[in-house]
C-alpha cells in the first residue's frame, strides 16, 4: 500500500513536471513569437527608413536640391542606426536572421555612405549631373535589394517563430496526452486503491463491527477474521480474544449458576425430604414422651420430671424447627401466584394472625395508606407477618409501637416497618437474614423468619435490608417492583443515603 | 557611358571579411575601403587589387558596385571611400570637364592625374589595357567589305545600321564623331541597350555596334572584328587606381607598389579573357582574380 501510494505520488509528480515544462515551452514559444513579431515590426520600421532614405535623396535631386525636400532623408538617416540596433538585438537568438540583420545594416550603411552622401553632394553643386546620374542610377535597385534582405529576415523570423510554436504545441500535445494518461492511470489507481482499501480495510473493519454488534446482542460466538499480519489482523485478534474471554466467562457463569441452582435445588429437596423424614421419629418421640408425661409423671422424682420436661420442650422445639425448615424450603419453589393486591388488606390479615401477641404486648400498630402491588398475596402476607412478629419480639415490654409505611421510588415501592425496640447492631445487619441466625437475647422463634422474608422478597424481584442502632429501634425496608412502571424484575440499586 | 545593368550578386562587399595575411607590409595598417564602379570589369578589378593588397597584409573592405563615376568619385573626395579603379579619359572629361580630346594615352593620364591631384586624390600607374569605346562588326561583314578601320565603312555600298546606347547618338565620342571625324554618311542609328549589341550583330539586326574594348566577346577574332580608330576618336581610357592621398600616406609605399604591380600585368587581351570568364561563362570575379594573381605571382 505504501509502494502504491509512492508510485501514485510519483506519477502525479511526473505529470505535473511535464505540464510545467509544456506550459513553459508554450510561454517561451509565445514569447518567441511575440519577439518575432517585434523583430518584424522593427524590421518594417527600418525598411521604411531605408525607403525614406532613397525617396528623400530622389526627391531632393528631383526638386533641384531644395533643402526642404531633404528632410525625410535627414530624419531617416538620423533614426536608422538606433532602429538597426533594435532589430539586431531582437533577432540575436536567431543566427540566420542575425546575420541577415547585420547584412541589412551594412547595406544601409553602404547606401548612405557610398550612394546617398555622394549623390546629395553632387546635387548641391552639379544638380544637372546629379539628375542625369540618378535617372540611370541604381538607388531603387539598391533599396530593392535591401528590401529583399528584409524579406529574407522576416521569413527567417516567421519560420523560427512557427517552428517554436509548432514545437511548443506538439510538446503541449504530448504533455496533455501525458496529463490525460496520467489522470486515467491516476483514477484507475485510485479505483484500485479504493477497491483494495474496501477489501483489505473496510471489509475487515466491518466484520469486526458486525462481530461487536453480535456480541452486543449476546452472541458471544461471533468472531472476526484474524489471518492478516497487519494492524487489522491485530484488531481482529484482539476482538476475538475479547469475545472468547467473554464467552468463556459467560459459559463459566452459566455453568456455575447451573451448578448453584442444582445444589440449591438439591439442598431444598434435602431439606424437604429431611424434614419429612425427621417428622416420623420426632412424632414417635413426641407421642411416647407425651404418654410418659401423662401416665408415669408421678412415678418420677424431681430430676426425672425435669428431664421429661426437657425432652418435651426439645421435641416441641424440634417440631417448630422442622416446620420452619419445611416452610423455608417451600418458599421460592414453583410459580408465584401474582395478583394485584392492596397491601392494606395483607397488613390487616397479618395483624389478625398476630392479634393475640399484639394484645399480649399491648403493642400499637399503625400504618400509612399502602398501595396495591402485583404480588403473591400469601407470601407477602407472610413477609409482613414475620416483620411484625419480629418487631414485637425485639421490643421493650412496655407499649411497643410499630409503624408500616410505603414510598414510591423509581420503578419500585419501598415498604418500611419501623419499631421502637432494642435496635440492631449494624454489624449484624447482614447476618440476621441468614437462616437460623438467632441473635443472642432471642427468647422465641427459630431464627428463620427473616431468611424467609428475604427469600420471598428476592423471589419477587425486590430487596430487603435493615437500618437501625442499638437502643433506638430498627427499620426493615423491602422493595417490590412497581408493576405499573416497569416489567423489569432486576433488583434496583439501593437508594443513596440508606445504611447505618 | 560606362553604366551597366546593376548586378545584385556583386553588391555589398562580399569579400570584405576575407582574412588578411598574417604577415606583410600591410599588417597593422588602418583598414581601407576599396570601391568599384558598377559593371563586371570593375568588379573584377576590385577583386584583383583587393586580393593583392590582402596578400600583403593590408586590411581591405571591398565595396563593389558603388556607382557611376560621378557618384564614386564624389564618395572618394568626400572620404566615405578610400580608393577605386578609374579610367583616364572618363576622369579627364567627366570630372575634369575637358572638352578636347587627348593627343595620347600619356596626355590623357597626365590630365586625369592633375584633375585628381587637385582634390587630394592620387592616381597610380595606368594599366597597359584600355577600356574604351570601339566599333565592332562581324568577321563575315568585315571580310565581305574588306573592312579594317572605321573609315573603311564608307566603302560599304548601302546604309549601315549602327547600334549604341541612347546617349551614343549625341556624343562626339560616338555617332556624331563617326560622321564628323570619319565623314561617314551612310549610317543609321539603332539605339540598343548595352549588352545586347552582340546578339544584334549575330542575327544581322545591326551591321556595326558600339562596344567596349575589353569585352569578353571580342576575344573571338573569328566572330568579331574591332575597326581601328587611327584618329583616336574614342579617346584613351587606360585604367589606374585612384587613392586618397591621405590614405596612401597612412598605408605606406607598399600599398601603391602592390597596386602598380597588378596594374602592370593587365593587358587588353588578358582583360578580355577575364571578362569573358565572368560575363560569358559565369565565373565569379573573386575566383577569376584569385587564379590570375596566383598565375602572375602577385598573391
Amino acid at each position: 500500500m505504501v509502494v502504491a501510494s509512492g508510485a501514485f505520488a510519483l506519477l502525479i509528480a511526473a505529470v505535473f513536471v511535464l505540464l510545467v515544462f509544456a506550459i513553459r515551452g508554450q510561454r517561451d514559444s509565445a514569447n518567441r513569437a511575440i519577439r518575432a513579431q517585434e523583430a518584424i515590426s522593427a524590421g518594417n520600421k527600418l525598411e521604411k527608413l531605408a525607403i525614406d532614405l532613397e525617396t528623400g535623396v530622389r526627391g531632393y535631386v528631383a526638386s533641384g536640391a531644395k533643402p526642404v525636400f531633404l528632410e525625410p532623408y535627414s530624419a531617416a538617416r538620423q533614426a536608422y542606426p538606433a532602429q538597426a540596433r533594435e532589430l539586431e538585438a531582437l533577432v540575436r537568438d536567431n543566427p540566420a536572421a542575425s546575420a541577415t540583420a547585420q547584412k541589412i545594416t551594412g547595406s544601409i550603411n553602404d547606401y548612405v555612405d557610398l550612394y546617398s552622401i555622394p549623390m546629395i553632394s553632387l546635387a548641391n553643386d552639379k544638380i544637372d549631373v546629379a539628375r542625369s546620374v540618378i535617372v540611370n542610377g541604381t538607388g531603387p535597385q539598391r533599396i530593392q535589394a535591401i528590401r529583399g534582405q528584409f524579406q529574407q529576415l522576416f521569413n527567417s523570423e516567421r519560420a523560427l517563430a512557427d517552428k517554436r510554436t509548432s514545437q511548443a504545441s506538439s510538446r503541449a500535445s504530448v504533455a496533455v496526452g501525458f496529463g490525460i494518461g496520467g489522470l486515467v492511470i491516476g483514477l484507475s489507481a485510485v479505483l484500485v486503491l479504493a477497491i483494495y482499501l474496501a477489501r483489505s480495510v473496510v471489509r475487515p473493519v466491518r466484520e469486526v463491527a458486525a462481530g461487536a454488534e453480535r456480541v452486543a446482542h449476546g452472541d458471544l460466538s461471533a468472531r472476526a477474521p484474524d489471518q492478516r499480519s497487519d494492524e487489522l489482523g491485530d484488531l481482529g485478534r484482539a476482538f476475538n480474544t475479547m469475545a472468547a474471554s467473554l464467552e468463556h466467562s459467560r459459559d463459566e457463569v452459566a455453568a456455575r449458576t447451573a451448578e448453584l441452582e442444582r445444589s440449591n435445588a438439591e439442598l431444598d429437596q434435602f431439606a424437604a425430604v429431611t424434614s419429612h423424614d425427621l417428622k416420623e421419629p420426632l412424632q414417635t418421640v413426641t407421642v411416647f414422651a407425651g404418654l410418659l408425661d401423662r401416665d408415669y409423671r408421678e412415678l418420677l422424682d424431681d430430676s426425672g420430671k425435669t428431664f421429661l420436661d426437657s425432652i418435651l420442650a426439645g421435641t416441641d422445639r424440634m417440631r417448630t424447627l422442622i416446620r420452619d425448615l419445611l416452610e423455608y424450603s417451600r418458599v421460592g419453589h414453583g410459580e408465584l401466584q401474582r395478583e394485584p393486591v392492596p397491601m392494606d388488606e395483607l397488613l390487616d390479615r397479618a395483624r389478625d394472625n398476630l392479634a393475640g401477641r399484639i394484645a399480649e404486648k399491648s403493642a400499637t400498630l399503625t400504618s400509612d395508606p399502602l398501595p396495591t402491588v402485583d404480588v403473591d398475596p400469601k407470601q407477602l402476607c407472610q413477609v409482613l407477618q414475620n416483620l411484625l412478629s419480629n418487631a414485637l419480639k425485639f421490643s421493650d415490654d412496655d407499649a411497643p409501637e410499630v409503624h408500616v409505611s410505603a414510598a414510591l421510588f423509581p420503578g419500585e415501592w419501598r415498604f418500611s416497618v419501623r419499631d421502637n425496640g432494642i435496635g440492631i447492631d449494624p454489624r449484624q445487619a447482614e447476618r440476621i437474614f441468614q437462616p437460623f441466625a438467632r441473635l443472642g437475647a432471642s427468647k422465641e422463634g427459630t431464627g428463620i423468619g427473616l431468611a424467609i422474608c428475604q427469600k420471598i422478597v428476592e423471589h419477587h424481584g425486590g430487596r430487603i435490608w435493615v437500618e437501625g442502632r442499638p437502643g433506638s429501634g430498627s427499620v426493615f425496608h423491602f422493595t417490590i417492583p412497581d408493576s405499573a412502571s416497569t416489567e423489569d424484575r432486576r433488583p434496583a440499586t439501593a437508594p443513596a443515603g440508606v445504611g447505618a | 557611358m560606362l553604366v551597366l545593368a546593376f548586378v545584385p550578386v556583386a553588391c555589398g562587399g562580399s569579400s570584405a571579411t576575407k582574412t588578411a595575411a598574417a604577415e606583410g607590409p600591410g599588417v597593422g595598417k588602418p583598414p581601407v575601403t576599396f570601391g568599384t564602379k558598377n559593371f563586371p570589369e570593375q568588379f573584377l578589378l576590385g577583386e584583383l587589387y583587393a586580393q593583392a593588397l590582402r596578400a600583403k597584409g593590408f586590411h581591405v573592405n571591398l565595396k563593389s558596385d558603388v556607382g557611376a563615376t560621378e557618384i564614386i568619385y564624389r564618395a572618394l573626395t568626400l572620404g566615405t571611400l578610400d580608393a577605386y579603379p578609374e579610367y583616364t579619359g572618363i576622369l579627364r572629361t567627366v570630372i575634369g570637364d575637358k572638352t578636347t580630346r587627348a593627343a595620347s594615352p600619356a596626355q590623357a593620364y597626365n590630365d586625369a592625374r592633375q584633375v585628381a591631384g587637385a582634390e587630394g586624390v592620387a592616381m597610380l600607374n595606368p594599366t597597359p589595357f584600355q577600356d574604351r569605346d570601339v566599333l565592332a562588326v562581324t568577321a563575315a561583314f568585315a571580310r565581305r567589305y574588306h573592312l579594317r578601320a572605321i573609315a573603311d565603312l564608307a566603302k560599304v555600298p548601302r546604309a549601315i545600321r549602327v547600334s549604341g546606347a541612347p546617349e551614343f547618338r549625341t556624343r562626339l565620342e560616338g555617332y556624331i564623331g563617326l560622321k564628323r571625324v570619319y565623314g561617314l554618311h551612310n549610317l543609321v542609328f539603332r539605339p540598343r541597350r548595352i549588352g545586347t549589341q552582340y546578339a544584334a550583330l549575330d542575327n544581322g539586326t545591326v551591321d556595326a555596334a558600339d562596344a567596349f574594348s575589353t569585352d569578353g566577346q571580342l576575344t573571338s577574332t573569328s566572330k568579331y572584328v574591332v575597326l581601328k580608330d587611327p584618329k583616336n576618336m574614342f579617346g584613351f581610357e587606360n585604367e589606374a587606381p585612384l587613392v586618397r592621398q591621405k590614405v596612401l600616406d597612412m598605408e605606406g609605399p607598399a600599398f601603391a607598389s602592390t597596386l602598380n604591380a597588378v596594374s602592370a600585368t593587365l593587358t587588353t587581351s588578358l582583360m578580355r579573357q577575364m571578362n569573358a570568364s565572368v560575363v560569358l561563362r559565369g565565373a565569379s570575379p573573386t575566383s577569376v582574380a584569385d587564379r590570375f594573381l596566383r598565375d602572375h605571382h602577385l598573391k
